[in-house]
């Protein structure tokens, strides 16, 4: 029979989604990390609603604590879940045996990246469902005064953290112990993007490096669209600053895949096992 | 690739490999050398060589995971390394060993996956799935997950992925290696069964299998091409390495020497040797033809007291080839 092919385009989209798909498939098939999926997030607002009660604060920047936290935590879930997913997806390849098989196809490195992001994304969806229900318990209150607000905010953290996401992944797959490096940037950026602290906590001097990182401004969009009734007008600018840094982070991202993959193919470490 | 002769074109590759650490360079390490071959369209062309001659790493320049550190190669006429993309799209590639599958995926949801990767479309990548499952034989094992496949089967399926886009270039690299005997000769069957449509580049250590179905070969060593040619070709290089062995129930008693320069004496014969034996004798011929020597031999030995008891002729293999241009045994 006669193989017919997509176009560009269409070929870009459906490798992602059929990356995401198998990045799916291939996690559902752990006993462990169906357990590990819902509780991870709940275990983590746990501990900080705990540290906020124990320093006596109820409201943080006008919102109760809970509701600060659930935003907090949401993004460093969809943040620490695509980073993780994308910026290893070489890493998952060559954990798996698959590095080389991958590099043998002419699918678009970036559409593979992206599909685990998107996968780990809706991979931890139904635990926001879990953590939403405590934080309500807990006392969290929403007003959501413009629906789309809330949605181009959260597009605009899901972009950020998967641009965070590309920015990594070519360092694994020059080295299988880029996580190390991860691992130390990932402290800093959770506080210079106000997760789980209020941006105002920071020193003054910290300020102009929190406005690097893509989800800060994401996150605080997020807060204001779901717990301050804010419009889509009013966190026009914060969306757009979190946009414009994510696109600078694709961009280092895409130029480092494509650098990183020619040099590894030079010196003989793309497919590391 | 319409018209073209040449599958693949491979010229004076070489592939060097810095040696040391991040630090500390400690020279370099020549895994391929000077390697140059062409594969004729529609054909088996085999890569034959001991492990670490450096076949691995050719068909990894091949590929297009290796960038060559000289020479150049063309796969369905694009560049590995200007046109990887365009060559990764006409090549299909069975890589060594047990990886290169997702052994939580089932048989069918890793073809699937491959056909997006390589751009099929949704219709091409159902119906193309079907039929290769059916090919190889693991319709019934189709949605089971590839981590409970023996090595045989996942072999099988390692070809239905690199065939899965039809390409017309095939590399497969040791595809049979750690199999069983009768799952090896499932898959050489399959791998014969590929040509004309698709030309086949075939890297093996397995003499057998390089002259079971490789319309020329390569014998590769020390990251150099030291020989090339038909099996047949090959094998015509080698001197002394034809014999007729023949066992005969009588020990030539006070005869063997006459018997002896009379066999020494036919035309294909290098030389003979007729040693007395427990049961009987044994007589050696070295010729340059097995056929019209064991002919002439068998008349001869009729004039005289002598009935067979068996009889063994001996072509040279590719063993003896790599031998004799390599110097040294293959192992």
């Amino acid at each position: 029979m006669i193989v017919t092919y997509r176009n560009p385009g269409a070929g870009f989209v459906a490798t992602l989604l059929a990356t995401s798909r198998a990045y799916l498939q291939r996690s559902s098939a752990y006993l462990i990390a169906l357990i590990r999926w819902p509780l991870g997030p709940l275990f983590t607002f746990a501990t900080w609603r705990v540290t906020y009660h124990a320093a006596g604060n109820g409201s943080v920047e006008g919102a109760t604590v809970s509701g600060f936290l659930l935003v907090g935590v949401f993004g460093l879930i969809t943040w620490t879940s695509s980073i993780w997913a994308s910026g290893y997806a070489v890493e998952y390849e060559r954990g798996e045996g698959t590095s080389a098989s991958l590099f043998l196809t002419p699918a678009s490195r970036a559409a593979v990246v992206a599909g685990y992001g998107l996968g780990s994304f809706v991979w931890f969806l139904p635990s926001f469902a879990a953590l939403a229900f405590l934080a309500i318990v807990t006392g969290a209150r929403f007003d959501i005064g413009d629906p789309p607000a809330a949605i181009a905010a959260t597009v605009s953290l899901f972009v950020a953290s998967l641009a965070a996401g590309f920015a990594f992944s070519g360092l694994f797959i020059l080295s299988r112990k880029a996580n190390l490096i991860a691992n130390v940037l990932q402290s800093p950026a959770y506080l210079l993007s106000g997760l789980l602290i209020p941006l105002s906590s920071l020193p003054a001097w910290l300020r102009p490096l929190s406005g690097a990182v893509p989800a800060t401004q994401a996150v605080v969009a997020l807060r204001r669209s779901v717990l301050l009734g804010a419009s889509t007008r009013s966190i026009g600018a914060d969306v757009l600053h979190s946009l414009a840094v994510s696109v600078v982070w694709f961009v280092v991202g895409l130029i480092g895949l494509r650098v990183v993959e020619y040099v590894a193919k030079h010196t003989g470490r793309l497919e590391l096992f | 690739m319409a018209g073209m002769e040449r599958a693949i074109d491979a010229e004076h590759l070489r592939r060097v490999y810095p040696k040391g650490g991040l630090f500390r360079r400690r020279g370099d390490t020549v895994a391929v050398d000077d390697i140059s071959f062409h594969v004729p369209r529609g054909t088996v062309f085999g890569l034959l060589g001991p492990n670490g001659a450096g076949k691995t790493t050719t068909i990894k320049m091949l590929s297009t995971l290796l960038i060559p550190t000289a020479g150049w190669a063309r796969v369905a006429g694009f560049d590995v390394v200007r046109q990887d993309r365009a060559v990764r799209r006409h090549l299909g590639v069975v890589l060594g060993g047990d990886r290169g599958l997702y052994g939580k995926l089932s048989a069918r949801a890793n073809l699937q996956y491959f056909g997006n990767l390589y751009g099929m479309t949704t219709d091409s990548i159902r119906r193309r799935t079907g039929e290769m499952l059916e090919l190889v034989g693991l319709t019934e094992r189709a949605d089971d997950r590839v981590e409970r496949f023996s090595r045989g089967m996942k072999q099988r399926l390692h070809l239905t992925k690199a065939l899965l886009h039809d390409p017309p270039i095939l590399i497969l690299d040791e595809p049979t290696i750690g199999l069983d005997p009768a799952a090896a000769i499932d898959l050489r069957r399959a791998i014969a069964a590929l040509v004309p449509r698709h030309s086949v580049l075939l890297t093996t250590h397995d003499m057998h299998e390089a002259d079971q179905l490789c319309r020329e070969i390569a014998i590769v060593d020390r990251g150099r091409v030291v020989a090339q040619g038909t099996p047949a070709e090959l094998k015509s290089r080698v001197s002394g390495a034809r014999r007729v062995v023949i066992e005969t129930h009588e020990t030539l008693n006070g005869r063997a020497l006459e018997v002896e320069r009379a066999i020494g004496a036919l035309e294909p014969v290098r030389s003979v040797s007729i040693r007395p034996e427990d049961r009987g004798a044994n007589l050696t011929i070295l010729c340059d033809d097995t056929a019209r020597t064991l002919d002439d031999t068998l008349s001869l030995l009729r004039r005289y007291p002598a009935t067979i008891r068996t009889v063994t002729v001996i072509e040279p293999t590719l063993e003896d080839v790599f031998l004799s241009v390599a110097g040294r045994s293959f192992e």
